[in-house]
């Protein structure tokens, strides 16, 4: 495949909290909330990111949207080296790329109608006539599932559903290359969330996007995402399809996430016990020697303390890093 | 043979605001036996918490008018208690666990603290006695270095160690019925998993009676004897949990069910219940589910469907239940 990628991103690292020392110039108090991570996410695909909060899923998200800077690296955009644009040229590349929040409570303006919520992308970034906006913002409501007489009310008088579909329409009105959804399902109740998620579907397929998916509910993407990128303190530990994932899970890590997630099956194994981590996760501003898992995983040799393993390929587009899998 | 450990009936809470009335449970029902575990599940706003916080009138009651013919805890009635004879029950009887031990948590005092307060008002232990009790507490809810931790701040732990601290309090004085309001939302699956594994064991080995309240019907599926579903307010389905898991009987269980995440069985697509819930101040005539209910007949519009005992165990509130699934 020749195709350029949407996002290709080598070596990327993000330093949080970092202050210079006044007397030797050294960056003290760095914590890492990315680090080093490799990653291609192709044009059309959906990819998952999951993992515990504090994995860094949030910030590589938004590390990909150029929302926070980047430490060290080199971030891609459509073939593009996008990692020093700064300014107006960065300004101007945002539509391309949007965002989905967790909280449509708090990502919407309460003082914005509606139709002024996803009329305002559309007057920042392009020279439309007030007649096509109001026709593409009527067209979007229509494709988001959103009633036309919504247009003129308020945010406060919707359900967190609605607003989350009005949030996803402002994220998709300027068609962008390339959407981050971050947990954009977690503050809904379970009977809206396969709403939500049947919206993204379909506006994924209508629009030909690109998704990047950060969610900590390993179930749920199971069957969304095409691949899955699995986060453990601020490195990718495997990668891979769902499917490749689901069927032969790598990383005792992945293993033990899929483990812990309930199911709604009384009968259902007991064996799983066996597979649950201890402890919590350590703190990123100091994290364990080589493997950074190795604190809590009920595998751990003694290597695993010593040497940072590297991402080994499994066959297909699996890969992880474990000392224990080899190369397929 | 004992009498039921938690006995609510005919219980209605309403709450008085700015858009009027809010009528967050309707006529409810329920009977707990002692040593029993059920589940309470239902999405924002069905009435699962405010069922369960009217037990011992933690709610704000300026605002709200509790109604039931009866409101028992072991045997014993809490209707016209004072508020002082309630807070004796707070803790030896009947003891909470919530959402979030970020705000449950007092700031200003440390883990032991909070801890003993239970044990030397209720128990009279003494200070050193206390403390003795806690550290035990502390080690049997999983946290390490408990000499520690004992005489730190909540703000120096982890919302895991947070939580287990939140559970060691609520069993300090050896309830006989623990309520746990969606415990481990706020937390990661891993700690979640640990949590649940560890509140199961602790229910197992005293013997006491839980209500584990929850949106979740995964979480439930091997923690509950019996799973109480609720909608707008009210029971609508209440069953063993292999019955409800294996055939659900009410359209909206057996939806909910087919929206929940399956780590089982992952790829196949699900169906969403469509539409959205009702608004609590708007209360229309029928069946609260109607509105979003495809098996739903003219009858459901203008007749609420009385929970009636069925010869399986079950309790229902429905018109035209799903046929019996042959399994």
């Amino acid at each position: 495949m020749t195709a350029v990628p949407v996002i290709h991103a080598k070596g990327l690292t993000v330093e949080f909290g970092v202050r210079r020392s006044v007397l030797t110039g050294r960056k003290a108090g760095a914590v890492q909330a990315v680090s080093n991570v490799d990653l291609t996410v192709d044009r059309g695909e959906t990819l998952a990111v999951v993992g515990e909060s504090g994995c860094g899923k949030s910030t590589l998200g938004r590390a990909l949207l150029r929302s926070v800077p980047i430490a060290q690296g080199r971030l891609e955009f459509m073939g593009k080296d996008i990692t020093e644009l700064e300014g107006d040229a960065l300004r101007a590349a945002r539509h391309q790329f949007q965002m989905v929040f967790q909280d449509p409570y708090a990502s919407l303006n309460p003082k914005m109608k509606i139709f002024e919520t996803l009329a305002e992308p559309l007057r920042v970034h392009t020279t439309d006539s007030a007649a096509t906006i109001r026709e593409r913002v009527m067209d979007m409501m229509a494709a988001a599932g959103l009633a036309p007489d919504f247009a003129s009310r308020y945010p406060h008088e919707f359900s967190g559903g609605q607003r989350q579909r009005v949030a996803i329409a402002r994220a998709v009105i300027l068609r962008p290359d390339f959407v981050v959804a971050d947990e954009p399902l977690s503050a809904l109740d379970v009977s809206l969330q396969l709403q939500i998620l049947t919206l993204f579907r379909q506006l994924k397929s209508q629009f030909s996007l690109t998704y990047l998916f950060i969610s900590h509910d390993l179930a749920r993407v199971f069957g969304f995402a095409d691949r899955i990128a699995v986060m453990y303190l601020g490195k990718i530990v495997e990668i891979g399809t769902a499917r490749e994932i689901y069927a032969a899970p790598a990383h005792p890590y992945t293993r033990a996430l899929i483990a812990a997630a309930p199911s709604p099956d009384p009968a259902r194994g007991t064996e799983r016990d066996a597979l649950t981590l201890r402890g919590e996760l350590p703190s990123p501003a100091n994290p364990p020697k080589g493997c950074r898992f190795h604190t809590r995983c009920p595998l751990a040799m003694p290597v695993c303390s010593e040497v940072e393993p590297q991402m080994v390929g499994l066959g297909g587009r699996h890969a992880a890093a474990c000392h224990l899998v080899t190369p397929g | 043979m004992s009498g039921p450990m938690l006995d609510v009936q005919n219980l209605s809470v309403t709450f008085q605001s700015d858009g009027g009335p809010v009528y967050a449970v309707r006529d409810l029902s329920l009977r707990l036996a002692p040593g029993e575990v059920i589940g309470i599940v239902g999405e924002s706003g069905s009435g699962k918490s405010v069922t369960m916080m009217s037990v011992l009138r933690l709610l704000d009651t300026r605002r709200t008018e509790i109604s039931a013919t009866e409101l028992a805890v072991d045997g014993q009635s809490l209707l016209g208690l004072p508020a002082r004879a309630l807070q004796d029950l707070r803790g030896p009887v009947v003891s909470y666990i919530f959402q979030d031990p970020l705000t449950a948590l007092n700031p200003l005092l440390t883990v032991g603290r909070q801890l003993t307060e239970g044990m030397r008002r209720h128990a009279g232990l003494g200070r050193a006695e206390a403390r003795a009790k806690a550290l035990d507490l502390l080690r049997r809810v999983g946290i390490p270095a408990p000499e520690l931790r004992i005489d730190q701040l909540p703000h120096q732990l982890s919302g895991g160690m947070r939580q287990r601290v939140m559970i060691a309090i609520a069993l300090a004085c050896d309830p006989k019925l623990l309520i746990a309001d969606e415990p481990t939302t706020a937390l990661d699956v891993t700690v979640q998993a640990e949590i649940v594994r560890l509140v199961q064991s602790i229910q197992a080995e005293r013997g006491m009676a839980m209500v584990w309240v929850t949106h979740d019907l995964a979480l439930l599926a091997r923690l509950a004897d019996r799973v109480v579903v609720m909608y707008a307010g009210r029971i609508i389905e209440d069953a063993p949990a292999r019955t409800l898991y294996s055939s659900p009987a009410h359209p909206y269980t057996a939806g909910l069910l087919a929206s929940t995440s399956r780590i089982d069985d992952p790829f196949t697509e699900q169906t969403s219940i469509p539409g959205m819930p009702p608004d609590p101040r708007r209360i229309a005539p029928g069946c609260s589910f109607a509105p979003r209910c495809t098996r739903a007949l003219a009858q459901c519009q203008t007749v609420v469907p009385p929970l009636v005992q069925q010869p399986d165990g079950r309790r229902l509130a429905c018109f035209n239940p799903l046929p019996e699934a042959h399994t």
